[in-house]
């Protein structure tokens, strides 16, 4: 089933400038797809329109079947259903304590009580429950992302649409959000992410580049053969994929493990 | 260091160390363990009748009063003075301290051609001790109390929520933009040789205050939207309640005795 349908989006800032045209893709329920793209491309617009947050200039939008409009974006169920985490956790911890951030949306959609339960135990099942009463300013880097990943989570969506949610990460806390990614693909959850992490990319169902316009559409491996449209992207080759280039070998390995299978068949062929 | 620099490195530095730790808001002392709600009514009762006392005396029972409280709550008695103080030259400087001369009354002394007079003097003293006491309960009152629950003590006076939340995203944002600001004045720093001079530094100062305009326009539309990702609709609802116990009863009874006592007083019934 799909979750996004989008007809032939364009995006105009209102400085004229144009941010995305003629987007069209599909999201299925379940998948886990990554969008790539060079910076300035217009990706964590193209997120703000599946989130309802921004209207299309041009095309259409549609969430389960039904068109995205203006009422959409005070719709408590889409919100309820759609998860948005924003790059910079900064704009997601506005409240005095972590506690009330974590508790505003739920307190929005189940009312005060239900709210600060569910927000309780979210703080506890992701381990956190320590920030309860700090003030987010106070919080490091990688405590921000976490209370920032516990404010979506805590609403129970269906869909996550993830904007960079590794950058400015160190290993430890970056490993956090991919376990986190992993453990919502093991959820069949569909989980839309911009990135340029690679290791984040590897983890996606399908790929789509994107500048602008879409460039490419398919498969990591895909995406990882040909080196012309992962320089498009500005993306990192990863050491092995470019091994495997250099060497002229066409099956492409997206892991270590991957790559001494192939080296390991083709020794013995 | 430039004005500007060292102004957002102050503010900084403050709110880091004494505002965001709540370290003194966390003690266990006697204005700790008092309801927001009762310590915002007494805080107002008792700096309105601070401020309409004639008596320099009385004004200073009520500034060792609040010394007193700081002692119960534990906070350093040191630091707490230094806060109230550091203000009061500024009043005194540019209220207080000229009416010493435009006050007519019995001459005190002469200082450049201008005649100080007694009445003058008095005037100068008791303006500086009723803003000093005021000011040291305003302080006594931050100091001892978390900001979220300062909040919800609004919230609960039935002051409109947009008023409160408008509060809280300034509190919130104010200190992030004057840490982006010192952000990027130690970058310019770092390629900066030599000094520059002081139009030279207002230039760049303005410079910062442009740019630090624009990243607060782009952070509030971004705020904005997060906010409305998780349902946001014109209106946050406070999340904390109160309920008052026997301290809170006891302070509150506290609080209307020494008003009672102090009129009683000033209208010589005691």
């Amino acid at each position: 089933m799909k979750v996004y349908e989008l007809r032939n989006v364009s995006y105009r800032y209102p400085t004229g400038e144009w941010a995305l045209r003629g987007i069209s893709m599909e999201v299925e329920r379940g998948e886990t797809l990554a969008i790539v793209g060079p910076n300035g491309a217009g990706k964590t617009t193209l997120l703000k329109l599946m989130d309802a947050l921004v209207m299309p200039t041009e095309g259409e939008i549609l969430f389960e079947g039904k068109l995205i409009t203006e009422d959409t974006m005070t719709d408590k169920e889409f919100r309820r259903k759609v998860g948005f985490l924003f790059q910079n956790p900064d704009v997601m911890l506005f409240s005095a304590t972590v506690l009330e951030d974590v508790a505003f949306g739920p307190v929005h959609l189940w009312g005060k009580e239900r709210g600060l339960k569910r927000a309780r135990e979210e703080l506890r099942r992701l381990g956190i429950e320590k920030l309860a009463d700090r003030h987010p300013y106070s919080l490091s880097g990688g405590e921000k992302k976490k209370a920032s990943i516990a404010c979506v989570t805590a609403m129970e969506p269906e869909v996550l649409l993830l904007d960079e949610p590794t950058r400015d990460l160190d290993l430890r806390n970056r490993n956090f959000v991919l376990d986190m990614i992993r453990s919502w693909k093991g959820e069949r959850k569909t989980v839309v992410v911009v990135t340029h992490d690679l290791r984040l990319i590897r983890l996606a169902d399908r790929v789509y580049v994107v500048n602008k316009e879409i460039l490419f559409e398919g498969t990591p491996r895909e995406l990882f053969s040909r080196p012309e449209l992962i320089e498009r992207a500005n993306l990192d080759v990863p050491e092995i994929v470019r091994l495997f280039h250099e060497l002229g070998i066409n099956e492409i390995p997206l892991s270590v493990g991957e790559a001494v299978e192939i080296l390991r068949g083709l020794l013995q062929r | 260091m430039g004005f500007l620099e060292e102004t957002a490195r102050e503010v900084l530095e403050f709110t880091t160390n004494a505002v965001f730790s709540e370290r003194y808001a966390r003690r266990d002392g006697l204005l700790q363990r008092i309801d927001p709600r009762v310590k915002v009514v007494s805080l107002v009762v008792i700096v309105a009748t601070v401020v309409s006392l004639e008596r320099i005396d009385l004004i200073l029972a009520f500034y060792f009063l609040a010394l007193a409280l700081a002692v119960l709550s534990r906070l350093p008695v040191i630091e707490f003075t230094k806060r109230v103080w550091v203000f009061i030259p500024i009043f005194t400087g540019v209220i207080a301290l000229p009416s010493i001369f435009m006050i007519p009354g019995e001459p005190a002394f002469h200082l450049f051609g201008l005649t100080a007079s007694r009445e003058g003097i008095r005037w100068a003293v008791l303006f500086t001790l009723r803003v000093a006491t005021a000011v040291s309960y305003a302080i006594l009152f931050t100091m001892t109390s978390r900001w979220n629950d300062i909040v919800s003590a609004l919230a609960s006076f039935r002051i409109p929520g947009m008023v409160i939340t408008i509060t809280t995203l300034t509190y919130r944002y104010i200190f992030l933009l004057a840490k982006l600001l010192l952000d990027a004045m130690h970058a310019r720093r770092a390629r900066l040789a030599g000094e520059l001079g002081m139009v030279e530094s207002w230039k760049e100062a303005g410079k910062h205050i442009g740019a630090t305009f624009i990243k607060a326009n782009a952070l509030g539309e971004d705020l904005y939207y997060a906010m409305l990702s998780r349902g946001y609709a014109n209106e946050i609802e406070p999340l904390r309640e109160f309920k008052a116990g026997k301290v809170d009863y006891a302070f509150s009874a506290f609080t209307v005795l020494l008003v009672v006592l102090t009129f009683a007083f000033t209208r010589g019934l005691l």
